[in-house]
């Protein structure tokens, strides 16, 4: 009787796992057809991703063996001289923006929800709409090539050259608003990236199990969110010179090209950090793998890695040692370049040691790894010699650098990548690559990597400059460049072959076996070939390889023994965690399949593009085009109101399935987006305050009293907004529904009376912003604030709309909870930005 | 190309390098193998001559002819050395962690002390060290040229 009861028991929970794994595979199927490419799935966005920036890789990647062909003999005609400048800008501007950072988001957003044993990130539409800026932004820049327009002034854009009308074509105007416009993907994808870690996580992963690989994209989330802004404030002045002819960078009216230098190696120097750091991410999770043994020094690392990214803002002046700056600025600036090298070491020997106490098994991904450690220290002990200011000044824009930063770059990003690729590919198409074509394609490519590059140094030495088109013969660069283009092709085949193993078609090749390489980490957990739900149960997590620890591990998640084993709405759903002690606070519902970021991506490209070519009537049709879609996709995909409070998640756990406020996933990605915005806010205040620094005639004119009188009536009617949105959220929450709807409108007005007045402040002063760079930074600042209370005015709106529709109540109020949040910092800027506008010309 | 009649001379013209050519048997008919092994007995100084070469020039820094220069290409050398020699250190120490063969791993500790002894305190002195040296050199040099 006992034997029956088991039988009928077991086949009943074979039955019931039947029935969760239909339900869980409704959920979250991949949309079919040409439907595909509305898919959101971190899975397929991130497949998507890692494709394209690989496609941008061979773009830049042949637009240097073009370059190298030129350079192989002296006096070469191979390409024009103007070509030739348009192929070293594109190829450092793609590998830099379009490849290297892109990648490793790509990668992120491919890995790091299996990684935490969440199912997917916390939000799919903004990945793919990432994903399509990114796309449409990369084609757009690359493509000008083909029409002989691309930008020519170097990657990183130096004016006068860059704002000379003569000297540089619409490409300049590509350069800024194609990469501003990625720039912003690359943010959101940042801000994804971070909640995620901070939020996503599998219940019980505190901060001290957090895999490596996680850590290392929060440091690299928060660099870029810090990194980022300074460029796109600088791509505004930028662009605003070469529009509108507003005086940023022009010395003869108040400007300074020297501002351009700081805003641009503000973002240049952590970006090198944000390109470096998760190769070193992906060592450490292969390193552990081949050795065996749990990483060795974890929170060394850890520390290393936070250290490096805090270090990373403070070294830009070494890209400007030879600018005329002050001797103590240069001798700050070198110590804290060469003081990087320590966090840097650190990391090394703690994967040295590792490797020194487990037993290392021989592998494909190893061996990228140990050559990615050869190539990578050179670059670092090359860094160091470069980052003395006295030898600067004999190695700067030679070759010398050129090779430097190639071997930083390829030994801590491409290798690690292409070590990553190894890994991984089984994680993704749960097929293996060619052992033996990864071992030639290796020693192809460290050969040919080395011949290529060890020169360079020599030829910079003896005195070869960078981005020179050709040379004259007899001056010792003859058979260095020679040798060096001969290395450069042999790198590229090397390269060649690996790409053309992930290409080919693996149709009957067999299914890797489940946890390929005895992993410890949780992506590990995936089934050959992966399920489209990514995790079959979100496990308990109490240690930081689990899959080590408990060989049943992958028995208990698959029989869905741990929470979310089921999916009874059909809904696509995954938990929340508090960001410490990663304790289940929300079941959340992500959203599926939709083409909306597709097509706001599109309107939002098309707006920049249009403004590209200066043809501001589509512009602005285009924006508004954008921002009604983005509207549209807040209203039906945002803050759903659920059918009940709360849902069982198993282990008699109840998790409420509507949060706001700090629980919530979308206040984190304002307050993090907001973090962001304030850093461009503040390089704008540092644009001003640079400008009173070197010039004696900033600022050339002093606020009148009339024009004092509407600042303050402007400054008043941004705290009245603060203060009526702050009321308007309280009356919310408290059910004064009618007096929070008046509040939406009072505050409404008074955003719209404060956009007035702080635009008339600088109106009635007669600042005429082509005069002088004073004027123009002045109303830089003034339209900065005003576009940040215009875009408040909306979300009010936006709000008051939800209200009346019934989508905003006192029970479910995440809309205004944000809204509120984003007011905040915008008072701030409404606040502070007048106030430094109309006083400071008074005191100074 | 003056570059490389130097080479050719650096390696044939030198009486030493001749000597080991004829020690080599090359010049003479002989096999393949055999030239092989007089080319790796001439190698190193070869890649000496080479080195040496690699370094002249009209627009060359470590070709220097002015005071600034010579004191930079010093500056250079000394780095050069110190880069080479940690270079094959951590390569060493790398191999040698890769290839260990023996029974039990070494102690946890001795990961720790490698750790902090390579990542902190060895480069914090070495640094700390280039750092005096390159500084003091830069105030020098402002202060010889008039600038800063």
């Amino acid at each position: 009787m006992t034997d029956n009861e088991t039988t009928t028991s077991r086949e009943d929970r074979e039955q019931l796992r039947k029935e969760q794994e239909d339900r869980l595979l409704t959920a979250w199927s991949a949309p079919k057809s040409w439907r595909y490419w509305s898919a959101v799935n971190n899975s397929e966005v991130g497949q998507w991703y890692t494709l394209t920036a690989l496609g941008f890789l061979v773009f830049a990647g042949v637009s240097a063996l073009i370059m190298r062909a030129q350079l192989a003999v002296p006096e070469n005609d191979l390409v024009s001289p103007d070509l030739y400048n348009q192929l070293f800008t594109l190829h450092g501007s793609v590998m830099m923006f379009l490849f290297a950072v892109p990648i490793l988001e790509a990668v992120a957003i491919l890995l790091l929800p299996e990684l935490l044993a969440a199912r997917d990130l916390p939000f799919p539409r903004l990945s793919a709409f990432g994903f399509w800026c990114f796309l449409i932004g990369g084609v757009f820049v690359c493509g000008s090539i083909f029409f002989t327009a691309a930008p020519s002034g170097g990657w990183f854009m130096y004016p006068p050259l860059t704002t000379d009308p003569v000297q540089s074509g619409i490409g300049a105007d590509i350069w800024l608003l194609g990469l501003s416009f990625i720039e912003i993907a690359s943010i959101a994808a940042a801000v994804e990236l971070i909640v995620g870690v901070l939020k996503f996580r599998a219940p019980g992963m505190r901060i001290n199990l957090i895999p490596l690989y996680a850590w290392y994209t929060l440091v690299v989330g928060g660099m870029i969110l810090f990194a980022f802004p300074p460029l796109i404030a600088g791509d505004i002045l930028l662009e605003m010179e070469r529009a509108f002819d507003w005086p940023f960078f022009d010395a003869d009216r108040g400007g300074s090209p020297l501002l351009w230098q700081h805003l641009f190696w503000i973002f240049g120097h952590p970006e090198v950090y944000i390109i470096f750091l998760p190769g070193v991410a992906l060592m450490a999770m292969i390193v552990p793998t081949f050795a065996q043994r749990p990483v060795v020094g974890y929170s060394w690392i850890v520390l290393a890695a936070v250290g490096t990214g805090f270090l990373s803002f403070g070294l830009w002046v070494h890209h400007m040692y030879t600018t005329g700056l002050p001797s103590v600025s240069l001798g700050f600036f070198s110590a804290a370049s060469t003081a990087v090298a320590i966090p840097t070491a650190v990391q090394l020997f703690a994967f040295i040691a590792t490797v020194m106490l487990g037993r290392v098994v021989r592998s494909v991904p190893m061996l990228f790894a140990a050559g990615a450690l050869a190539i990578f220290v050179l670059g670092g002990l090359s860094g160091v010699m470069v980052a003395m200011a006295p030898f600067d000044w004999q190695a700067h824009d030679t070759y010398f650098v050129v090779a430097h930063l190639h071997y930083v770059l390829i030994g801590g990003m491409l290798f690690p990548v292409i070590a990553g690729v190894y890994y991984y590919f089984p994680f993704v198409t749960a097929k293996a690559l060619s052992e033996k074509v990864g071992r030639i394609g290796f020693w192809l490519m460290f050969v040919g990597f080395n011949v290529a590059f060890l020169p360079m140094h020599f030829t910079g030495l003896r005195g070869m400059p960078r981005r020179v088109y050709t040379y004259p013969e007899g001056l010792g660069w003859d058979w260095l460049n020679l040798i060096s283009t001969i290395g450069a092709f042999t790198l590229a085949a090397g390269f060649a072959l690996i790409v053309i193993d992930i290409l080919r078609p693996k149709g009957n090749q067999p299914y890797c076996e489940r946890n390929p390489w005895n992993a410890g980490t949780l992506e590990w957990l995936e089934e050959m070939p992966d399920k489209p739900w990514g995790v079959r149960s979100i496990p308990v997590v109490k240690h930081r390889y689990p899959l080590w620890k408990d060989p049943d591990f992958i028995g208990k998640v698959d029989r869905g023994e741990f929470y979310l084993p089921d999916a009874q709405e059909l809904r696509r759903e995954t938990m929340v965690t508090s960001v410490l002690d990663a304790e289940p606070i929300q079941c959340l519902r992500v959203p599926g399949p939709s083409f909306l970021p597709m097509i706001t991506a599109g309107f939002t490209g098309a707006a920049f593009i249009a403004a590209t070519f200066h043809l501001y009537w589509p512009t602005l049709a285009a924006g508004i085009l954008a921002l009604a879609s983005l509207l549209f996709w807040l209203w039906t995909g945002t803050a759903e109101i659920p059918e009940k409070d709360e849902k069982d998640v198993g282990f008699g756990l109840s998790l409420p399935l509507y949060q706001s406020g700090p629980q919530s996933v979308g206040w984190w990605a304002m307050f993090i987006t907001m973090l962001g915005d304030a850093a461009a806010f503040a390089s704008l205040i540092f644009a001003y305050f640079f400008y009173w620094t070197i010039r004696s005639d900033f600022p050339n004119d002093v606020t009148s009293e009339g024009a004092l009188i509407y600042y303050a009536l402007g400054v008043a009617a941004v705290v009245g907004t603060w203060l009526l949105t702050l009321g308007a959220r309280y009356w919310n929450l408290t059910g004064a529904v009618f007096a929070s709807r008046l509040a939406m409108v009072g505050a409404i007005v008074l955003a719209l009376l404060s956009v007035a007045a702080l635009l008339a402040g600088p109106y009635v002063d007669g600042l005429d912003p082509r005069l002088h760079a004073y004027p123009a930074i002045v109303w830089i600042l003034a339209l900065w604030t005003v576009g940040h209370i215009g875009i408040g005015a909306i979300m009010l709106a936006y709000c008051f709309a939800r209200s009346l529709a019934g989508r905003l109540t006192p029970r479910y109020d995440i809309d205004i909870c944000n809204v509120t949040l984003y007011w905040h910092f915008a008072a701030i800027t409404g606040v502070l930005a007048p106030m430094l506008v109309a006083l400071f010309p008074l005191a100074a | 190309m003056p570059q490389k009649e130097l080479f050719v001379a650096a390696c044939v013209g030198n009486p030493n390098n001749a000597d080991k050519f004829r020690e080599a048997g090359l010049g003479k008919t002989e096999t393949f193998w055999q030239r092989c092994i007089g080319w790796a007995r001439i190698g190193p100084a070869g890649l000496a001559a080479l080195m040496l070469v690699a370094c002249d020039g009209p627009q060359s820094s470590l070709d220097p002819a002015g005071y600034d220069a010579r004191r930079l290409a010093d500056l250079f050398w000394v780095m050069f050395v110190g880069a080479l020699v940690i270079w094959v250190g951590v390569m060493a120490l790398a191999f040698y962690a890769a290839r260990r063969r023996d029974s039990d791993p070494p102690p946890e500790g001795a990961a720790n002390l490698l750790i902090l002894g390579g990542g902190v305190i060895f480069s914090i002195a070495v640094l700390t060290a280039l750092l005096v040296y390159g500084l003091l050199l830069m105030g020098q040099l402002r202060a010889y040229s008039g600038a800063g």
